[in-house]
């Protein structure tokens, strides 16, 4: 509040201007996923490239009563750190998911469902759509279709590697 | 006062947003477009921003939260009530605030 006679300054700040933490983040996913609604914000980090990128922006959507399944990309809570990370789910188990980044070496572990918060619905770059899943299609087909892109993936990587090798210079 | 503001109006947080304090700062998330968006829509409020959000739970008018403020933070009531009332003027534009 200004002192008498200044004119009011201001209390408000918005947009995307606004860098929140870690911690902030994973406060505002939770409250909203718990009031049924999606969250969008901007991803940080590089552990799921090249699908979803530093700086992408990306909507988490409530469970909603569903199950993840394999192919699945879940935000969730890491243990011991409570960390927050959006990474895909390698496998389904009695006691929780397997959960691991695309370019990362190694899973984050078991994540107890109790862990997971929300699933990746949509991801943007600079305003274009890259990912939009379904979560209403049955588990089987989504598996599918995780399947197909992971081979897709793979096969452009082969034809990616041979191109260079074949017609590299010299 | 701002004159479309009338003193003895009463407003209150909208029940369509979120509104936490974390790590001492209020950051207040609209979910009226269906969806929380930190990219578009997230507001944080300074510390008298705060302490007039605070007041702002329906059951004041704006006239007591101008008093309130101007007590607390130690200022003439017309600047207090120019404040609150400014910033209830921004708040129910973006309809994070609503009619008490």
């Amino acid at each position: 509040m200004p002192a008498d006679g200044a004119p009011p300054d201001s209390h408000f700040a918005a947009g995307n201007a606004l860098e929140i933490s870690g911690e902030q983040l994973q406060e505002l996913l939770d409250a909203v996923l718990s009031r049924g609604r999606p969250l969008r914000f901007r991803a940080r980090g590089f552990s799921m490239g090249p699908l979803v990128q530093d700086r992408d922006v990306i909507t988490i959507s409530p469970l909603a009563g569903r199950r993840p399944g394999t192919g699945d990309i879940i935000a969730c809570r890491l243990r011991p750190s409570r960390r927050l990370v959006v990474h895909r789910v390698r496998a389904v188990r009695s006691d929780g998911l397997l959960v691991q980044g695309d370019s990362a070496f190694l899973p984050d572990g078991m994540i107890p469902l109790g862990d997971v918060l929300g699933l990746l619905t949509l991801a943007e770059r600079d305003g274009v759509v890259i990912y939009r899943t379904r979560h209403n299609h049955p588990a089987i087909v989504r598996h599918l279709a995780w399947m197909v892109r992971r081979w897709r993936n793979r096969a452009a990587s082969v034809a990616h590697r041979l191109r260079e090798r074949w017609f590299s210079p010299g | 006062m701002s004159p479309s503001l009338a003193p003895d109006v009463r407003v209150r947080h909208s029940d369509d947003v979120v509104a936490r304090l974390i790590e001492g700062e209020l950051l207040i998330v609209p979910l009226m477009s269906g969806v929380g968006d930190l990219e578009d829509e997230l507001y944080t409020l300074n510390e008298t921003g705060r302490a007039i959000w605070e007041k702002l739970d329906g059951s004041r008018t704006i006239d007591d939260v101008a008093r309130e403020m101007a007590r607390e933070f130690d200022v003439a009531e017309e600047t207090a009530r120019l404040d609150v009332a400014n910033l209830v003027e921004e708040l129910l534009g973006r309809k994070i605030l609503v009619a008490g």
